[in-house]
């Protein structure tokens, strides 16, 4: 039996050491995910809401697959609920791009740089649709399987296949017809 | 975690994988973000359990004040 089903079932116990386990275990992936589905301004609340959902639904968890890939799918969810409640609220139009950061200049300039890119990328990438979003980080910043994608996004194998595909190919039209030096190849 | 053969993928795929890579880093949390979740969850839980209790006792005492005006049988099935 793995660590984390171990865990579970210690916290169907009633053991929420536990349970606080499974959070340190996990944190990193969720709030990575969740960051690049929400926004990183909005991460941390969707963190929390997913742990919280996972936890009152350990006993559906029947260990057919990893725990975390379970956890991502309820993090998904939580994220598509949140951007669905923020429908209508101001959406950024994209002129934070070229906001000054005060923090950043006190960086050595290659980090800082490198800080600037991933700013960068992460507005770009919100152009694109919650579900494009989720496929490309699952599988090109996370490396999850598309059988794995599947499961988390509650999607067929084939229109992940296809999500991801569009995924791909919008961003890199979006970088290309960006005035940023994004040194991509024709 | 993946166990697929590689993909076929453009230069511009390999570029965007590259690019990618720098969303891999994770956002910063303060150390007590696993013992709050789990305060949470507790308390969540102690109050789940009264609250359906309490849930269930009204709805027991509605239906028992419809039977006793007629307004719905004692029975739903007749």
């Amino acid at each position: 039996m793995d660590a984390d089903r171990v865990l579970v079932n210690h916290c169907l116990g009633g053991d929420l050491g536990a349970f606080e386990e499974l959070v340190n275990r996990h944190r990193d992936v969720v709030v990575r995910v969740a960051a690049r589905i929400v926004g990183p301004e909005d991460a941390e609340d969707v963190t929390q809401d997913s742990f919280l959902r996972a936890f009152h639904r350990l006993q559906r968890f029947r260990g057919d697959a990893s725990f975390r890939a379970w956890l991502l799918q309820i993090t998904h969810n939580a994220a598509v609920d949140h951007l669905n409640r923020r429908r209508g609220e101001p959406v950024p139009d994209g002129s934070e791009e070229d906001a000054p950061v005060r923090e950043l200049e006190r960086m050595p300039a290659e980090r800082l740089e490198q800080r600037e890119r991933a700013r960068r990328l992460e507005i770009k990438l919100r152009a694109l649709s919650p579900e494009q979003r989720a496929v490309l980080v699952l599988r090109d910043v996370e490396g999850f399987s598309y059988d794995e994608i599947a499961r988390i996004t509650s999607a067929p194998l084939g229109t992940v296949k296809i999500r991801l595909h569009r995924a791909r190919r919008d961003l890199i039209e979006l970088l290309r017809t960006n005035t940023y030096d994004w040194e991509l190849p024709a | 975690m993946s166990d697929e053969t590689p993909e076929a993928r453009t230069p511009a795929e390999v570029r965007l994988a590259q690019l990618l890579e720098l969303l891999a880093v994770t956002p910063a949390a303060d150390a007590e973000f696993a013992a709050r979740v789990a305060r949470r969850a507790r308390l969540q839980h102690a109050v789940a359990a009264p609250m359906r209790a309490v849930g269930g006792f009204v709805a027991a005492i509605g239906h028992g004040a419809l039977v006793i005006v007629g307004l719905t049988p004692l029975d739903p099935r007749r």
